[in-house]
């Protein structure tokens, strides 16, 4: 007999530095190894992270930093990893991927751009919500957490 | 983030600790910039204790080749840890970096 699986979530916040978007990173390895992720995959996911918010701490707020936040979430669907603020609008959608470098040629070798790139790979969907003055940038992967048995 | 240099004859080993992300790569960029400017046209820039790297890591290493290329020099990549290699592999930069799987290895190469 098996019951219904439950989600798991964490939530951290912080302010949009580069300092909470390291922290977040950090904290997602760890938690998502905590939970039982496969560990092949912790660093890509860390990485994500670093990107989602290290692109808000550089870009989301003008003046000066304000809140952000992290949202882990795994659940029967597969796992959720949003990054939440209250800055500029950014579909990263609207970002092109740089192309594709050629050896010979040094103009196509990236110098930025590459961190959607790195987000998409990832995971399986990335989608962008603008709600009010709110940003959400979540980064889903499908990967169902198991039913818990009933005892 | 620490960076160590040593010359093995012509060739300047840098070895990068820590994580090479945003925090850091401002100042990597400008250490690597500054060590090509000052005549280290042969670089190799050892990544055995970076366990991180982030799009912006990448963007430092890459202003560096460019900088070095446009001097008649080279840098080329030693030791990657998976989680580098993975993202270096992922943006397709292994087409653009010589990878090395250990420091001398590069070095010697280098100094051909």
């Amino acid at each position: 007999m098996t019951g219904a699986t439950q989600t798991l979530t964490k939530r951290l916040d912080g302010s949009a530095t580069l300092e909470d978007a390291r922290r977040f990173a950090t904290e997602t390895s760890r938690v998502l190894g905590e939970w039982g992720l496969p560990e092949d995959r912790l660093a890509s996911w860390e990485m994500a992270v670093a990107e989602m918010a290290t692109n808000v701490a550089r870009h989301g707020y003008p003046d000066e930093p304000g809140p952000m936040a992290l949202l882990l979430s795994w659940g029967a669907e597969g796992l959720q990893i949003a990054v939440i603020d209250h800055g500029i609008a950014y579909d990263p959608a609207d970002v092109p991927p740089p192309p594709d470098p050629d050896p010979e040629d040094p103009s196509t070798w990236p110098e930025g751009g590459m961190g959607i790139m790195l987000v998409r790979a990832a995971g399986d969907e990335l989608t962008y919500e603008r709600d009010g003055d709110r940003n959400r940038l979540t980064l889903f992967t499908r990967i169902p957490r198991p039913q818990n048995p009933v005892l | 983030m620490q960076m160590e240099s040593r010359d093995v004859g012509a060739v300047r080993v840098v070895r990068l600790s820590g994580a090479l992300d945003a925090m850091a790569s401002g100042d990597v960029r400008k250490q690597l910039s500054d060590l090509v400017r000052d005549g280290s046209l042969r670089l190799v820039v050892d990544l055995s204790e970076v366990h991180r790297i982030d799009s912006t890591g990448l963007g430092a290493l890459v202003t560096t080749l460019k900088g070095a290329r446009d001097r008649g020099g080279e840098l080329v990549l030693a030791s990657l840890t998976p989680p580098v290699r993975t993202v270096v592999e992922l943006t397709r930069l292994h087409r653009v970096f010589d990878i090395y799987d250990d420091a001398e290895a590069a070095a010697a190469e280098l100094a051909k």
